[in-house]
């Protein structure tokens, strides 16, 4: 079960503790993504359901809060999407069964945190400057898992626009990924398999494989954890969220602001109405002193030489320092 | 005997001319086209839509066919577009002496340009930074030595100091004896100063050259209706689209979708399955504004609302410019949002409206831009969306124009209902902007050659 749970490429990590202390960064919790369900591997999906979930209970990771916490961040994640096997499921830390009611998690003991620390600071993560046409998660941990234990790995599908185009052109309606970053147990193994790898072709058994002669491009990334990925991936994609939630916010009360004012002039004009009529019927009435405005107002501009310009551009100002000027060429004309 | 037959013109080519149904020699044709046959030099301003470009291509095309060889005419335009459209004309009506035109524009390749050049052509169509870029590096791919005509169309932009320098190093590369057309909707002082000059600094020809004017008094047609607008300058978006949805008569029956689909492809396959095109939407619509970012951020915001728009600036590929003006012209796409790189020459018979979300503050470039409709006789409309801060430039404009603009009334109630999503789409057509970066290629560009980026903020 454990070799489905491997190629079940739709596991998803939720680093849920980032925010909080160092410490405890390295600790994570396997919850399905049930977003981002493709429906060509809708099967498989359905079909592992089942295991995947069992496993995920077998660690402890049944915390109902917890849990509920985590499939929110996982909805978020729309746009990237985070692969686990079974390697990365062994570092899960055994965690012990709370009541339902306890709030928060539970902290772990020191021993646990030194040693999750420990298997962050043995990790390593290679990237892959580009992947090959159409290939998958799936099919990078089989190519790789033979060189070392391999934990998450993430491919950025490619972009949306450049999809449609290639479509468009007539290409493959597959899912195209550009680049990914794959993450080793063991460093050791990580930077062993980029130096030894790179640059080299793929081959496999059948020379006739699809990726054969495929080249490797991998690189090893000195002193990069998996959590500076995640962790500027979720930076990035909060930012861009709190940016829009801002800026509908100040939509919302501009248009608020124009309409208290348009309510405001109505009032006023109002006013003004009813007072006319007054004095037309001969009663005193006081004037409604009106403040003028004084609003700055733009320059009239002119390209024809013969008259003067009212102001002169910032451009105009540099071509004149230039030698040649249209009063040379005018003598040319005819 | 034919108007065009009396005015010099060979059989053949009032024959082209009737097989595209032009039967009537304009004010301006009928004025210019004997003298150039004559050999004189010509100075002509008519309105826009008037038929320049046929006064200054017909006795080219009579002139070529008598004598016809290598770089015969040479045709300069300030915009490219305005370049392809000429050519296009001269392709059309010298199809029945197998001219051969090309077309030299910035933006695209230029080996294949001067390849093309070096098979000598009859005419070359070209804007001056490219043809100049081509005298001084391609030189044994230019043949200007027997040039007869030089035809300088929007004559009034080509000579300010933007060209000066690539004008500089054309006249220096075609033959003094020759014959110089200028034509424009809106002539200048110092254009018409050159009738004006001494016979010792005339050319070989000896000619004054002949100047045409069409009544100048009123420089815009009579056939436009314009109007203003006057609202605070940061709900102009509220009202634009209010105006483009009672005049786009629900063209726009697509689905307002989100900003992750918005791509120029995107409105292709809309305008391929929405073919479901009724009546009463044949009706066209520019809407000019001032800088390239503001029509890129329009276009997103139209976008968003749901309105299928296509946009036309500098800061636009090449090839995407023209395939954005093809869409317009096939009437694919009923708006183009343009800057003024489009507001000069561009000749689109099914322009019914023009809008000027920003005014100009140059009262001739007012004048362009209104000329896109309302060519030909045909009627049409501009609105131009004033702000508390335009008063001088609308009062300057009137003033130019002759003619006072009036008041278009709308309903306010209806503005304001649709208020809300029009400025929640303006924000996040502002971030999209933000997100790709716009202008960043630019900024790079300028940072290399060491010009400081202008400090000054930009009204608009």
């Amino acid at each position: 079960m454990s070799a489905r749970a491997n190629s079940e490429e739709r596991v998803l990590t939720a680093e849920s503790d980032y925010s909080g202390e160092e410490e405890e960064t390295s600790r994570s919790t396997i919850v399905r993504s049930r977003k981002r369900n493709g429906p060509e591997d809708s099967d498989d999906e359905s079909a592992d359901d089942s295991g995947s979930d069992g496993e995920g209970v077998s660690d402890g990771g049944s915390d109902a809060e917890g849990v509920s916490d985590d499939v929110d961040e996982a909805g978020s994640h729309s746009d990237s999407e985070f692969f686990v096997g079974g390697a990365a499921s062994d570092e899960e830390e055994p965690r012990k069964k709370t009541g339902k009611k306890t709030k928060g998690v539970k902290p772990l003991s020191e021993e646990e945190i030194l040693r999750a620390q420990k298997t962050e600071r043995k990790s390593g993560v290679v990237y892959m400057s580009r992947v090959p046409p159409f290939m998958k998660p799936i099919k990078v941990r089989q190519m790789l898992q033979k060189y070392g234990d391999i934990g998450r790995i993430y491919l950025v599908e490619e972009d949306d626009q450049r999809r449609k185009r290639r479509i468009k052109g007539g290409g493959n309606r597959k899912r195209q990924f550009t680049e990914g970053w794959i993450e080793f147990a063991n460093k050791k193994y990580a930077k062993a398999v980029a130096t030894m790898l790179n640059n080299t072709n793929m081959g496999g058994g059948k020379k006739h494989g699809f990726y054969h002669d495929d080249l490797w491009n991998l690189k090893y990334l000195p002193k990069f954890k998996w959590r500076h990925l995640a962790e500027q991936l979720a930076g990035e994609r909060a930012a861009k969220e709190q940016r829009l939630e801002t800026e509908m916010g100040q939509s919302r009360r501009e248009l608020e602001a124009y309409l208290k004012n348009v309510e405001r002039a109505q009032k006023i004009s109002g006013i003004k109405r009813r007072r006319e009529a007054k004095k037309g019927e001969g009663v005193e009435v006081k004037e409604l002193v009106e403040t003028p405005r004084n609003v700055w107002q733009r320059d009239v501009v002119s390209r024809d030489a013969g008259k003067s310009s009212g102001v002169e551009t910032l451009a105009s100002k540099k071509r004149r320092t230039q030698e040649t000027k249209v009063s040379g060429i005018l003598g040319k004309i005819f | 005997m034919s108007a065009f037959r009396e005015l010099g013109l060979d059989q053949w080519l009032v024959d082209s001319l009737g097989a595209m149904a032009i039967t009537q020699p304009t004010e301006i044709q009928r004025a210019c086209i004997k003298p150039t046959l004559e050999g004189h030099d010509i100075i002509g301003g008519a309105k826009t839509g008037s038929g320049k470009t046929a006064a200054f291509a017909l006795p080219i095309l009579q002139k070529l066919s008598e004598d016809p060889y290598g770089v015969f005419a040479l045709v300069l335009t300030p915009t490219r577009e305005l370049a392809y459209q000429i050519a296009d004309q001269f392709n059309v009506l010298g199809k029945g002496v197998n001219i051969k035109v090309t077309v030299a524009i910035g933006g695209v390749d230029m080996m294949t340009q001067a390849l093309e050049l070096a098979r000598r052509p009859h005419i070359v169509v070209a804007t001056p930074g490219r043809l100049a870029d081509h005298i001084e590096s391609s030189s044994n791919a230019i043949h200007f030595q027997r040039v007869r005509y030089l035809v300088l169309d929007e004559a009034d932009r080509l000579l300010t100091d933007t060209f000066a320098p690539d004008l500089a190093v054309i006249m220096d590369a075609i033959p003094r004896r020759r014959q110089t057309l200028l034509f424009t909707a809106t002539m200048t002082q110092s254009i018409l100063e050159l009738r004006d000059r001494p016979s010792s600094q005339l050319g070989e020809t000896g000619l004054k050259p002949f100047v045409h004017l069409c009544d100048a008094d009123e420089s815009t047609v009579a056939s436009l209706v314009q109007n203003y607008i006057f609202v605070p300058s940061h709900v102009k978006e509220a009202y634009l689209v209010h105006l483009l949805m009672s005049s786009v008569s629900k063209l726009e029956a697509r689905p307002s979708n989100r900003l992750s689909d918005d791509t120029r492809d995107s409105d292709d396959e809309q305008s391929s399955k929405g073919g479901k095109s009724s009546v009463g939407q044949d009706k066209s619509i520019i809407i000019f504004v001032g800088q390239c970012k503001a029509a890129e951020s329009l276009r997103v915001m139209l976008h968003e609302l749901g309105f299928r728009v296509t946009a036309l600036h500098s800061k636009m590929a090449q090839q995407e410019r023209l395939n954005s003006l093809a869409r317009f012209r096939a009437e694919a796409v009923r708006i183009l949002i343009a800057t003024d790189v489009g507001s000069r020459g561009l000749d689109i018979p099914s322009v019914e409206m023009v809008v000027n979300m920003h005014v100009p503050r140059d009262a001739d470039e007012y004048i362009h831009r209104v000329g896109r409709t309302a060519r030909a006789g045909r009627g049409g409309r501009a609105v131009t969306i004033m702000s508390e801060r335009d008063i001088n430039l609308i009062h300057n404009i009137e003033e130019r124009v002759g003619k006072k603009l009036e008041l278009l009334p709308m309903s306010e109630k209806k503005v304001l209902d649709g208020m809300g999503k029009v400025l929640a789409a303006k924000r996040v057509a502002a971030l999209h902007l933000l997100d790709i970066d716009f202008g960043a290629r630019d900024k790079i560009r300028m940072k290399k050659r060491g010009v400081e980026p202008s400090s000054r903020k930009k009204p608009y």
